[in-house]
């Protein structure tokens, strides 16, 4: 479903300093699976997704979503993924609806369509109750809610998601993490990054571990546990980026 | 592309009409503060007129005809004696020398000048009598001496006076100005982190710019037209003195209206296409601010020129701003140049294409959209 080959992103900065977000990453996620992608502060994993999600374009090496190219296909890209991340917020002076609403004929549904998809959503998020009133007045939860509704109401194959527990508080962080649990029953991709070791462990089928843009590891819980001999997966975490961090002077 | 710039315009137009401060600071001074301004500013001689009182004059050694004049003239009083010892209280002096009234304003006061032109007046309308009365006594009257008059009538159906000079000057500079309030469109989605989910949809970045632009454009053209008709509005309900729009008919004929709508619209388009380059270019609302300001101040000075009721070439029609001040100023005094008009939408036309071909282009790079 989502392959990535070399893939690399430099960035540069003003003074010419270059930075090596992401170094040669291979990842695989297969269809119906949730893949985590794990690392601390700075590893690389928001510029992964935003390069799966053609946001940003790779400095080398390949990526494709579903067998598109993230170089050459964005358009295909874009009608099957959904975005969400900790940094998006929602249109303050719009309610839920008229976002779903927004957003369903921007990628060219049919109004009933956008309907029937929003009051499953509705339901589901539990969000009837606020689906008429405007953002601005919402809580942190229910605007998570309305930014979780306005990547799903296109109803997408894959849902790519930046941090999603990133600033919530522990009961939204749970309802976040049960969403994610019936996107799957709904037979949907989704690949998260994340710096939280139990939402990983508890949430993923594969999980990816990256340090300073390179996949140290990956694969399931169990394989990770085989291959470091580690039963923890905070112990198998350290023992792949803590060392390097030694390495690497810091 | 049309179909989804035309949804993206009609999100930012909900937006924008939903942001009641927004919309209420620009219908109140396009339909209230800027009318009511022009009726102050136009009455301001009236105004401070009437408060100073009858300025003193000093006439010495005047006769009985200037004497008599002072007493009927109720801008005017003779200075008394300690007015003239103390000096610089009496700002208007008539010496009769020889044949001559010299009137003398020594001051830049309104009402000194008023006193003056007043007094000269008066002598001009006694010297008219002692024309007729001596030609009375020949047997002549003073038609005889003027076989024809010169009559000048105003048929242009246009507004004319200081109205019609200011109208295009204030709809120029609301226009930017209000172009310049609606940044949020441009620059919001970044500053509120709801750009990467419209980037992520389907939509192609070319109408995403379009559509914004077109909202900008709408906002800033409605606060023009309702500037235009609030000044009308207030000169119609007798704000502004009778002369203010001078002596034609206070309407717009319908090929006036279409002439005006023409040039909003095509300076609208040239100020939004570059208010979204800068919004697209700048990391926040604030930094765009500092950005559109030297804008404001550059359509003030361009704008000014509407203001002259001097005649310029042709090729100012090529100057954006400018141009739209002048021809604007034109079709409200009755003088539709559609050809200078279509010059003008064509040059604005191109600006908006080069500059929306700017914003498009910094769509697509990484280090605009994604700084922070």
């Amino acid at each position: 479903m989502i392959r990535t080959e070399a893939l690399s992103k430099e960035f540069r900065s003003r003074g010419a300093r270059r930075v090596q977000a992401v170094d040669r990453l291979d990842l695989s996620c297969d269809p119906g699976e949730i893949y985590a992608l794990l690392g601390p502060n700075g590893a690389g994993k928001t510029t992964v997704l935003r390069i799966l999600s053609t946001l940003m374009d790779p400095t080398s090496g390949e990526a494709w979503v579903r067998g598109h190219s993230v170089r050459t296909e964005k358009a295909a890209i874009r009608a099957l993924i959904g975005f969400v991340s900790y940094e998006t917020r929602v249109y303050e002076r719009l309610t839920p609806r008229e976002i779903g609403h927004f957003f369903g004929r921007l990628n060219d549904m049919a109004p009933a369509a956008i309907e029937d998809n929003l009051a499953y959503i509705f339901d589901l998020l539990d969000m009837t109750e606020f689906a008429d009133e405007r953002t601005d007045t919402f809580s942190t939860g229910m605007k998570q809610k309305t930014v979780l509704m306005r990547a799903l109401v296109t109803n997408p194959l894959i849902l790519v998601w930046d941090e999603p527990t990133s600033g919530l508080d522990v009961l939204t962080a749970r309802k976040v993490i049960d969403y994610i649990r019936l996107l799957k029953g709904e037979g949907k991709t989704v690949l998260f990054s994340t710096h939280i070791l139990w939402e990983a462990e508890k949430l993923a089928d594969r999980i990816g571990i990256i340090h300073r843009g390179r996949l140290r590891s990956e694969g399931t819980l169990q394989s990770l546990r085989a291959r470091t001999g580690l039963g923890d997966l905070e112990d198998i975490f350290f023992s792949l980026v803590g060392a390097d961090g030694e390495a690497g002077g810091r | 592309m049309i179909r989804k710039a035309l949804l993206i315009y009609g999100k930012e137009m909900r937006v924008l009409r939903r942001d009641v401060r927004l919309i209420g600071g620009m219908v109140a001074s396009a339909l209230v503060f800027f009318p009511l301004l022009m009726g102050l500013a136009s009455n301001l001689d009236r105004l401070t007129g009437d408060d100073s009182g009858p300025v003193p004059v000093v006439a010495p050694g005047g006769d009985d005809v200037l004497r008599r004049l002072l007493d009927a003239n109720p801008l005017v009083r003779v200075a008394t004696l300690e007015e003239v010892a103390e000096g610089g209280e009496a700002h208007v002096t008539v010496l009769r020398e020889g044949t001559a009234y010299r009137i003398r304003a020594a001051s830049a006061e309104n009402a000194v000048w008023a006193a003056a032109v007043s007094l000269r007046q008066d002598l001009q309308a006694v010297q008219q009598r002692a024309v007729e009365d001596r030609l009375a006594e020949r047997g002549l009257r003073m038609r005889d001496l003027r076989p024809f008059e010169v009559v000048l009538i105003d048929t242009s159906g246009g507004i004319g006076g200081a109205l019609s000079l200011l109208i295009p000057y204030m709809a120029v500079i609301l226009l930017v100005t209000n172009a310049a309030r609606a940044l949020y469109v441009a620059v919001g989605e970044k500053e509120k982190n709801t750009l990467a989910a419209l980037l992520v949809s389907t939509v192609p970045r070319p109408a995403i710019v379009v559509g914004k632009s077109l909202a900008i454009m709408t906002f800033a053209v409605a606060a023009s037209l309702l500037l235009i008709v609030g000044m009308m509005m207030a000169a119609r309900l007798g704000l502004a003195p009778e002369d203010f729009a001078g002596p034609g008919e206070l309407s717009l004929a319908p090929a006036q209206v279409a002439a005006l709508a023409v040039n909003l619209a095509a300076l609208a388009l040239l100020i939004s296409a570059l208010v979204m380059v800068i919004g697209t270019w700048a990391r926040s609302q604030r930094e765009a601010g500092m950005y559109t300001a030297p804008l404001v101040f550059l359509s003030v000075f361009l704008a000014i020129f509407a203001l002259a009721p001097a005649s310029f070439g042709a090729a100012v029609y090529a100057v954006p701003i400018l141009g739209n001040a002048l021809a604007m100023r034109e079709a409200i005094q009755g003088q539709v140049d559609w050809l200078a008009l279509a010059l003008l939408a064509g040059v604005n036309a191109v600006g908006f294409a080069l500059l929306t071909w700017c914003s498009i282009r910094l769509y697509g790079r990484e280090s605009v959209l994604f700084r922070v």
